[in-house]
């Protein structure tokens, strides 16, 4: 028997401990997992009732002692006509109202503690936002023992929930169903206290990670789509059992549909440690969506490229995609974690790139949202906005800068063209950062949240540069992954990455409502006695304007001012293109604080034009039209344009002789 | 072949007299400008000094035009309302001067001058104006028939099985409402065309004998009908394609492309007429076979 010298076996349990402490580190989740749920669940196809049971286990990772839990209770919000979303909104949304026999709610059967104690007699209904009494999206349950740091509950809960008709998000539609925000999930103790709102119009959602593992039994004909990895699937008598398991997850969305087809395919990644891995795309799509299989699939794989070489690795190992029918719209363009669905209809063409606009925002907020999982009800932006933003990187480098949302006829416009559209249509109304229910209207809260955060952030871009900016969100999403940031969060990622202090520029747009334009005041240029003489430049305000040359001329010389506004009460430091008739060109710098600036100076040629900001860096600029200005009139231009009017209206004049 | 012949007849008849011919495109040039020249003025103020001007005719610069659309919405509103009254001021215009034209295209000889033109404008003008009102009522009527098809498939639209059978309807509806509104514009022509040629007094009287013409000559009616339609989207596919070559910014350019607008426009206003000279033809075709050989 071979025997070990001494010093063997402390190096040897040393190796061990280590080997321990090392696999432990690996096998750490890479999310708290703070709320995990075990959900067994039952579709009624003909009722539209999903019944089932939900062991919640929920963890206190605060250092305080928890009385209470809240509960969301989505679906009630669908329930009665006086709740809070059913009265923000009109009881409209996609233009239908919920009729008789439509509407949805949810309805807890039991709740208890693990040890039996019966928990219903404590339930109360609570509405944090607005005290709406009819609204029974939030429920508060009082506990018989405070819940101490780093202890947990466990939940037993049955609960029966009544689909709405497609409406909002989720719902029934014929034999489709779109089950979100369907269970009793529980709300995120932050802060010292319970971060639980109501379910708001234009809001969406915020809850803490964990792991979901749900069985549901669906009538056996049915396909479904859920978040997470499918783990099982048999037939039980006449039902379909489908178990899933999603891990580091905060939320659990599901489909379920007899007409379903199934597309797969996969996506390679390269993992950090040199191996790789296969993302597996489920797509789940109407057998009349069919010609835009491949639409929706190259989309989410041009995306996963994107943002697997700007941002980050997808770490999940499955993505689900459910096309919903077009008559229940209301259930697309929606984000789950690890499931998002689509939207589009068997008429449009390729040249409308609906379908590929949808399916890269949705994948994006796997990783704003489902990942880096901001405040939804608080600060919307921070998904949505970042991910617009992505949005139109990504649908301008794959479908081309000028026509990456419309390319027909002769008519192109790029994905970010409409989001600046849009971003005009509520610029002033709001600040970014606000509740969602807070704005002004709905089409306040998009512009505010969508449209306005992406233009300022490609704004922001062009000003330090896009490898610097992905080095911005590279950390931002390294540092938050997994958790909850705010405002200030990304802000000082900003700050931190590019070492310069950007406080000045996100609190304009963040924390004030406004508009941010600059045109060009007046220009003039004179020729001026010709004589031997020193041309000198001068700038009124800060200097800034001086060429810096001093030329000695004996010819003509010409005497120009230009004069430069900020028309909006947002600033940004702005460019000035000065060109002459010789086609030479000077650019002028100005921090574009003070309401308008002046520059003078002589030259040796006439102005030809002057034009602000002549690369169009700044995307947040509401006019493009007042930014440049030709000394020569634009007659030419002008006529032929008014010769187009005058032709169409011949034309339609012609119509009239009918 | 008779629609056939009918149609190039049509065309001799127009050009038979050219000065009506002048006189609507002289017509529709005088409205249009009216309607233009504030349109020129609003593009010019708002274009005439920015780079954008040039850019905008290259590309469709998507970002001016929302700007020029957003910052002159009361001026061009204000335009659209003119333009909306131009347009029916123009069509009872258009109505005065078919009677004098349907009877100058009657009547075998030319008229040598316009004071006799005038007095036929004149002696229909209030016979047409009927048929006008008559017009409008089936616009009303083909707005209704769209109505109600699309209030049926929307009653039907639950058991209709998905969304492309339901978009094919409604593309159908959309369709069929296009042809009826076709087919009672050239019901409203033969009821000039009947009008004129039996000096009916009774509006409803030559409606009723046009409908009964129409539909006892369907074929011929209908291939004529298409024939001239056609020669109308062969222009404006010219159009389409002249325009995407003429696009240089000099002066010399500028001309060309009006003129070549102008001339088109000119062809436009033209076929219109010829509708009603093949059509008058063709009447008379069907009644006496011989008369034109």
């Amino acid at each position: 028997m071979k025997t070990f010298p001494k010093t063997i076996i402390p190096i040897g349990l040393l190796v061990l401990l280590t080997n321990l402490l090392m696999a432990q580190e690996e096998y750490r989740s890479p999310s708290p997992r703070i709320a995990n749920y075990v959900m067994t669940v039952l579709l009624n196809a003909t009722k539209k009732l999903v019944s089932g049971s939900e062991v919640l286990t929920w963890k206190n990772t605060s250092s305080d002692f928890v009385p209470d839990i809240y509960l969301h209770l989505y679906m009630n919000a669908f329930g009665s006509e006086k709740s809070t979303l059913m009265m923000e909104s009109g009881g409209r949304f996609h233009g239908r109202k919920l009729k008789k026999g439509e509407k949805g709610a949810i309805r807890l059967k039991s709740l208890k503690l693990s040890d039996g104690t019966n928990l219903m007699d404590s339930l109360s209904f609570v509405s944090p936002d607005d005290g709406n009494p009819f609204d029974r999206t939030v429920a508060r349950v009082r506990l018989p023992v405070s819940i101490p740091p780093g202890g947990q509950i466990k939940l037993l809960i049955e609960f029966e929930t009544k689909l709405p008709r497609v409406f909002a998000r989720a719902g029934y539609y014929k034999n489709f169903f779109m089950v979100a925000q369907w269970f009793p999930k529980i709300g995120v103790y932050q802060h010292g206290r319970w971060n639980c709102h109501q379910y708001h119009a234009t809001s969406e959602f915020f809850s803490d990670f964990g792991v979901y593992d749900v069985r549901i039994f669906v009538p056996k004909n049915y396909e479904v789509g859920a978040t997470g990895d499918l783990l099982e699937k048999t037939t039980i008598d006449s039902l379909g059992m489908f178990r899933f398991l999603a891990e580091d997850v905060h939320d659990f969305a599901w489909a379920a549909s007899p007409d379903f087809r199934i597309a797969r395919d996969s996506f390679l990644k390269k993992l950090p440690d040199k191996g790789e891995e296969r993302v597996q795309i489920n797509l789940f799509y109407q057998p009349f969506h069919k010609r835009h299989v491949q639409r929706y699939l190259q989309a989410v794989k041009n995306a996963m490229a994107y943002f697997y070489k700007h941002v980050g690795l997808y770490p999940y190992s499955t993505l689900t995609m459910i096309d919903p029918p077009t008559a229940a719209a209301g259930a697309g363009g929606m984000e789950y974690p690890t499931l998002i669905t689509l939207g589009t209809h068997w008429l449009i063409p390729k040249g409308i790139r609906l379908p590929e606009t949808v399916t890269v925002h949705e994948f994006g907020h796997q990783y704003w949202y489902g990942m880096v999982a901001n405040n939804e009800f608080e600060e919307a932006w921070l998904d949505e906005g970042i991910n617009t933003y992505y949005e139109t990187r990504i649908m301008d480098y794959y479908y081309g800068e000028s026509e990456s949302s419309f390319d027909l006829f002769g008519v192109k416009i790029s994905d970010s063209n409409l989001q600046w559209l849009e971003y005009l249509n509520g610029a002033d109304l709001d600040p970014i950062k606000q509740n969602a229910w807070d704005f002004y209207s709905s089409a306040s809260y998009s512009s505010n949240s969508y449209s306005k955060p992406a233009m300022m952030l490609r704004t922001f871009e062009n000003f330090v540069g896009i490898v610097k900016m992905d080095q911005i969100m590279q950390t931002y999403f390294a540092r938050w992954k997994f958790r909850h940031p705010t405002s200030r969060d990304f802000v000082k990622t900003a700050n931190d990455v590019t070492g310069e202090n950007w406080d000045w520029y996100f609190n304009q747009f963040l924390n004030r409502s406004g508009h941010l334009d600059y045109a060009i005041g007046s220009v003039r240029s004179f020729r001026i006695p010709s004589t031997q003489d020193t041309v000198e430049n001068k700038s009124r305000k800060d200097g800034e304007g001086s060429t810096g040359k001093n030329l000695t001329a004996t010819s003509t010389f010409y005497e120009s001012t230009i004069k430069i506004r900020r028309k909006g009460n947002f600033h940004v430091p702005i460019q000035t293109k000065i060109k002459f008739e010789n086609d030479s060109s000077i650019v002028k710098n100005w921090d574009g604080i003070s309401p308008w600036k002046k520059w003078e100076f002589k030259s040796r040629y006439k102005l030809a034009y002057v034009v602000i900001d002549p690369f169009h860096k700044i995307w947040l600029d509401e006019n493009v039209v007042n930014n440049s200005w030709k000394l020569r009139r634009e007659k030419q231009a002008v006529n032929r344009l008014s010769l187009r009017v005058l032709f169409w209206i011949q034309n339609i004049l012609q119509l009239f002789g009918f | 072949m008779k629609s056939f012949n009918s149609y190039r007849d049509g065309f001799s008849v127009v050009t038979k007299h050219p000065k009506y011919w002048v006189m609507f495109y002289g017509f529709n040039l005088m409205f249009a400008m009216v309607s233009a020249y504030p349109a020129h003025t609003l593009i010019n103020r708002y274009f005439g000094h920015s780079l954008r001007a040039e850019h905008i005719l290259n590309v469709f610069d998507f970002m001016a035009i929302v700007n020029f659309l957003r910052d002159n919405a009361s001026g061009l509103s204000v335009l659209v309302a003119t333009l909306f009254i131009l347009s029916l001021l123009y069509w009872v215009l258009y109505y005065f001067f078919m009677g004098g034209v349907y009877s100058i295209y009657i009547q075998e000889e030319p008229l040598m001058n316009f004071s006799g033109f005038w007095n036929l404008c004149a002696e229909y003008f209030g016979r047409f104006f009927r048929i006008f009102l008559l017009g409008l009522l089936l616009l009303l009527v083909t707005v209704f028939i769209y109505f109600l098809f699309m209030a049926v498939l929307k009653s039907l639209k639950p058991h209709i099985f998905n969304e492309i059978v339901s978009s094919i309807l409604r593309f159908g509806v959309l369709f069929v409402v296009i042809m009826v509104f076709l087919f009672f514009t050239m019901l409203l022509d033969y009821t000039k065309t009947f009008l004129v040629l039996d000096n009916y007094r009774s509006v409803f009287r030559s409606f009723k004998k046009a409908v009964y013409f129409v539909f006892h000559h369907l074929g011929a009616t209908l291939f004529l009908y298409g024939l001239l339609s056609l020669t109308g989207l062969f222009l404006m596919v010219v159009y389409l394609v002249g325009s995407h070559f003429l696009t240089g910014e000099h002066l010399f350019y500028i001309g060309i492309l009006f003129i070549f607008q102008q001339v088109v426009i000119f062809l436009k206003v033209g076929l219109r007429l010829q509708f009603f000279a093949s059509q008058i033809v063709l009447v008379r075709r069907i009644r006496s076979p011989f008369s034109y050989f």
